[in-house]
């Protein structure tokens, strides 16, 4: 989800760039020197994937993946995040500059609050870990919409209406990354259990949440 | 089912594409800074036009823009969609549903946020991401950060070819993606594929780059000097939409 340029006011551009510094600056904190390829692998991953058009219905829709990258990536998911947002911004001009920050806070801080929330679960595999997938894709698309009907309500109670279009409109597309992660984490239980229990790489190395 | 991917920098040789993106992102941020601040509509359609000019003279065709501002534009379509029927304010006589302050708003946000990516478009995405990595760097952004910047866009184009290939062998096959739970468990099965075989790569990688010496820092073969030139330059045209919102807020 972005938000186009010329839309919010100042203050809410400046909290969402503030809180975005935060979650980068911590996010790079745990991001080790020799993970940088991996996390730009899965970055990348992230980027392509959140390209690709899922029918939903009589038409499409895109995927946001944020749930998955905050499953697999904890606090890196916010450089990750911030990373794949910049480069949509230049490439296509999805979102801008001056909103970039609080694009970024909408898409990551759900994320990794639902990975923080569940990546515990995602270790029991099973069932567990399917349902921990759905709540985590359908709960960060969600809270990516919550927040952005919140920047546009603090920008102006007139886009009131506005914001509650945006949930609303979210609300099948929260459904769809559900099953999309559900079954991405049903998928990568099978093939690379390691990856649920936190571990991004072959040598068993982790990835702190 | 995919969109494609284009980059601006690719063969433009106008005024703009050649200033070093350190001067560039530095006006750029003052432009749309001030962009932003502007309130008055009249400033807005100068800073639009303005905008379009700085668009030409950075080389971009007129195709390219169009296509790049469309999504945008249905948004701010949509949107003044919504504020003309739902903004509190002044309505048109014999028609209360309307309101005109919503409208009039739904235009001020759709003139400022198209000055904004233009200006954006002009002076950000005619550098290559490289090239703007380098430039972030150098402006004191955290060298991991952009590190990640390099490599992910380094990484993208091939990901891309490898999800195209993993499709493309899923349509051969007989996939037909419809509005379906086998269609949400292929492109998740799909993706986890690419994730897997993503690791794997990312491996390999960083093993080939420690290989051939790589010590945390790229080193690039263009390196565009900041010289005076353009420096004035980068500063006129970064004055323009200064004087337009200083015009805008406290007229003469």
């Amino acid at each position: 989800m972005h938000i186009a340029e010329g839309v919010l006011s100042v203050p809410v551009l400046a909290a969402g760039a503030a809180t975005t510094f935060v979650g980068i600056w911590i996010g790079l904190r745990r991001l080790e020197e020799n993970r940088l390829i991996l996390a730009a692998v899965l970055a990348a991953t992230f980027f392509v994937g959140s390209l690709i058009h899922v029918p939903l219905g009589p038409s499409s829709v895109h995927l946001l993946l944020n749930g998955l990258a905050g499953l697999l990536l904890g606090w890196i998911a916010f450089p990750v995040l911030f990373v794949g947002l910049l480069l949509q911004a230049v490439l296509f001009q999805f979102g801008g500059l001056l909103v970039l920050g609080v694009n970024t806070c909408t898409v990551a801080l759900p994320a990794v609050l639902c990975g923080c929330l569940l990546r515990a679960l995602l270790a029991r595999g099973g069932r567990t870990a399917l349902v921990a997938g759905f709540a985590a894709g359908a709960g960060a698309v969600l809270g990516t919409a919550l927040l952005t009907a919140l920047a546009l309500t603090l920008t102006d109670q007139g886009f009131l209406v506005a914001a509650k279009l945006v949930v609303a409109a979210h609300l099948p597309l929260a459904a769809v990354e559900g099953l999309v992660a559900m079954f991405a984490v049903g998928f990568l239980g099978r093939t690379r259990p390691d990856l649920l229990a936190g571990r991004m790489t072959s040598a068993g190395e982790a990835m702190p949440c | 089912m995919f969109m494609q991917i284009t980059e601006l920098s690719n063969g433009y040789s106008r005024l703009l594409s050649r200033v070093d993106p350190r001067a560039k992102l530095l006006a750029a941020g003052l432009c749309m800074v001030c962009v932003s601040a502007i309130r008055g509509f009249d400033a807005a359609l100068a800073a639009l036009l303005f905008a379009l000019v700085l668009t030409f003279a950075a080389g971009v065709r007129l195709q390219n823009a169009v296509l790049r501002l469309a999504p945008a534009n249905v948004f701010f379509l949509v949107l003044g969609f919504v504020l003309g029927l739902s903004y509190p304010g002044k309505t048109p006589e014999g028609i209360p549903w309307i309101s005109l302050d919503g409208l009039e708003l739904a235009l001020r946000i759709a003139v400022k946020g198209n000055t904004l990516l233009l200006v954006f478009m002009a002076m950000v995405c005619t550098s290559s991401v490289p090239a703007l990595s380098h430039a972030l760097q150098a402006l004191g952004l955290p060298r991991k950060l952009t590190l990640l910047l390099a490599f992910t866009h380094g990484q993208v184009f091939l990901v891309r070819d490898e999800f195209h290939r993993l499709h493309r062998a899923a349509l051969a096959r007989g996939f037909s993606p419809r509005c379906t739970m086998h269609t949400y468990r292929t492109y998740a099965v799909l993706l986890g594929q690419t994730v897997l075989r993503s690791l794997s790569r990312a491996e390999r990688i960083h093993g080939a780059m420690l290989l051939r010496g790589f010590t945390g820092r790229f080193h690039t073969l263009a390196s565009p000097a900041l010289g005076w030139r353009e420096i004035l330059l980068v500063a006129a045209l970064g004055m323009v939409p200064v004087l337009i919102c200083l015009h805008d807020r406290w007229p003469l």
